[in-house]
């Protein structure tokens, strides 16, 4: 939306981005690009590193946790060297972020609508306006009921409700990259399905890139273009959907794919998975 | 909501008025008669029974306890047994001198307790925190009356800067008022915000590691600004647990600061009554302060409902 031209380059550049913990390497020599409007996904069993590095490329480590490399992002430059002040200009704007846990994801003390129109009024929207599109914001992620909905609290929604919020709010000034940390992992399955396709519905009405993690290969499978996958804070393994799950080189993926139901020899993975 | 409000209200009432039946119940057993005291051990049995008569203590406890309650509802705390002057006058001018002195003292505490608990939780780890942790530890083991002794031996006595002790009315000479509180508010004050500070910090530090935080600097807020909008009204909610707690404490063990400085204050009446054995003063001293208690519980809990909306709902 901030009128990026596809053909000039990639959108979002890593390179050689590691994630330090005092001196114990969590992510190592990660280098990846995410054209405009591309889909990435990056799949890996947990403690491979996902999740610290998307926080890194927001901006968002942990306390203690040091970042080194350069994440480019198209238009706005290096974002490892920017200040907090900095980041927080590129957070919310140009990227959104939705997290794994919806429960504990929205502040339980402020109005659903306000904490979605705040998205807005951060990035310069005037109040009236930012009010009247949060509601526009929560209806367009199917929320019932929106204007009763954006005066209720968090704990009066579902966990399905509450990520659809957060995915509002992610959304909330179409940015170019939206980065996706397990979203739909602590819902239950059918509402799974649902949450999957709007990100999917709402990435591609503002046609943003999405940067996807998850360690389900179907979810990961069903709305990425290509695969990125990690195995101790390294990536082992990049290409496309089907390059990967269909003829996975490294043994790591082989074993992700051996633990999913998506095994590209189903018998064979299945015989196995009997015996253990 | 207003139906909460209103059982709540309920609640407060009853407990003042079991309180106030307890109050009466054990004065009222205490050994030895007041009007024994009032006359001295000299009295002969005869002039000591009169009195009571006169006192009415020779009537049952019941219309004892409903004369009693019916005279402090409309303000009439009796007469003291040992200066027969009426007791509800001097209590209520007390009293607002002790309101002024833990009020002052508890915004002194806010001020400095507010600011260095968030940085100390922000700064965890860092010679920052750890300075304050290490200031506030100390202001902890340290007890107000020292302080108070410290602050005028200092500021009073070596600089002359304030007066050392006494007490003005605020009406009539309001400089005069803050010159002779300053002291005693700091006392109380650097105390007090010493243990708040402690819980300000942890309540901080517990906020920090909450996602909401992480959601609100993902919409584009830096680190400080949505731990200011989105972190501490939830960060206060058990602050205002220990400030009521405090606020009590304080109101009740007023006495110690007011002795150091020379202030006119309840605590002082109070235990002057108790060491003249003026049980009818102290009866009533004892009421207005647990009714005091009861009614900051009351405040903390409706606030609790104003700054969690999740408690609402309880409530109902």
């Amino acid at each position: 939306m901030n009128g990026q031209d596809p053909t000039d380059g990639p959108l979002l550049q890593v390179r050689d981005l590691t994630v330090l913990a005092g001196r114990q390497p969590l992510v190592q020599d990660v280098s990846f690009e995410l054209a405009a409007g591309e889909r990435v996904g990056l799949i890996g069993a947990s403690g491979s590193g996902k999740s610290v590095t998307c926080m890194a490329i927001a901006g968002l480590l942990a306390d203690g946790l040091t970042a080194g490399g350069s994440v480019q992002l198209t238009g706005t430059g290096e974002l490892l060297t920017r200040s907090e002040r900095g980041w927080a200009e590129v957070r919310g704007s140009r990227v959104g972020m939705v997290f794994q846990e919806p429960m504990t994801a929205l502040n339980p003390t402020m109005r659903v609508g306000r904490q979605v129109a705040e998205a807005m009024r951060l990035h310069g929207t005037d109040r009236s306006t930012a009010n009247r599109a949060a509601v526009d914001l929560l209806a367009a992620v199917d929320l019932p009921d929106p204007d009763r909905l954006a005066t209720a609290y968090p704990h009066q929604l579902s966990g399905g409700q509450r990520q659809r919020v957060v995915l509002a709010m992610a959304m909330a000034n179409q940015p170019d990259l939206l980065i996706c940390d397990e979203p739909t992992t602590a819902l239950d399955v059918t509402v799974q399905a649902k949450v999957l396709q709007l990100i999917d519905d709402r990435a591609a009405a503002a046609g943003s890139a999405v940067l996807f993690i998850s360690h389900d290969l179907a979810v990961v499978a069903s709305l990425c273009d290509r695969l990125l996958v990690m195995y101790q804070g390294r990536v082992v393994e990049h290409g496309s959907v089907v390059e990967v799950l269909t003829a996975p080189r490294h043994p790591h993926t082989r074993q992700l794919l051996a633990d999913s139901e998506l095994a590209p020899a189903d018998g064979a993975a299945e015989a196995d998975a009997g015996d253990r | 909501m207003v139906l909460a409000l209103l059982r709540r209200l309920a609640v407060l009432l009853v407990s003042a008025l079991v309180a106030s039946v307890l109050i009466f119940l054990i004065m009222s057993v205490l050994p030895g008669s007041p009007a024994q005291v009032a006359l001295g051990t000299g009295a002969t049995p005869d002039a000591v029974r009169a009195l009571e008569q006169q006192m009415g203590l020779d009537r049952p406890l019941p219309t004892q306890y409903v004369e009693w309650i019916g005279g402090v509802l409309h303000g009439d705390f009796g007469l003291s047994y040992t200066s027969r002057q009426p007791i509800g006058p001097q209590l209520f001018d007390r009293l607002s001198v002790t309101l002024w002195l833990v009020l002052g003292g508890m915004v002194v505490a806010l001020l400095l307790a507010v600011p260095f608990g968030v940085i100390a939780a922000l700064r965890n780890g860092r010679p920052t925190g750890l300075v304050i942790s290490a200031l506030s530890q100390i202001g902890v083991a340290i007890p107000a009356f020292l302080a108070g002794m410290l602050l005028i031996a200092l500021v009073a006595m070596r600089w002359n800067w304030l007066p050392p002790n006494g007490y003005v009315v605020p009406a009539t000479d309001p400089v005069g008022f803050l010159r002779h509180m300053i002291l005693p508010w700091l006392a109380l004050g650097l105390v007090q915000g010493a243990v708040l500070t402690r819980y300000v910090r942890s309540s901080v530090l517990d906020q920090l590691g909450q996602d909401y935080l992480r959601t609100a600097r993902a919409k584009g807020m830096t680190a400080t600004a949505a731990l200011r909008r989105h972190g501490l009204r939830n960060a206060s909610i058990p602050v205002l647990t220990v400030l009521g707690v405090q606020l009590v404490t304080l109101m009740i063990g007023a006495v110690v600061i007011e002795r150091v400085f020379v202030i006119p204050g309840v605590g002082s009446m109070l235990s002057d009554a108790v060491s003249n054995r003026d049980l009818i003063t102290v009866q009533g001293i004892v009421l207005v302060l647990v009714v005091f208690a009861l009614l900051v519980g009351f405040v903390v809990d409706v606030l609790y409902t104003v700054i969690d909306p999740r408690l609402r709902v309880q409530a109902r």
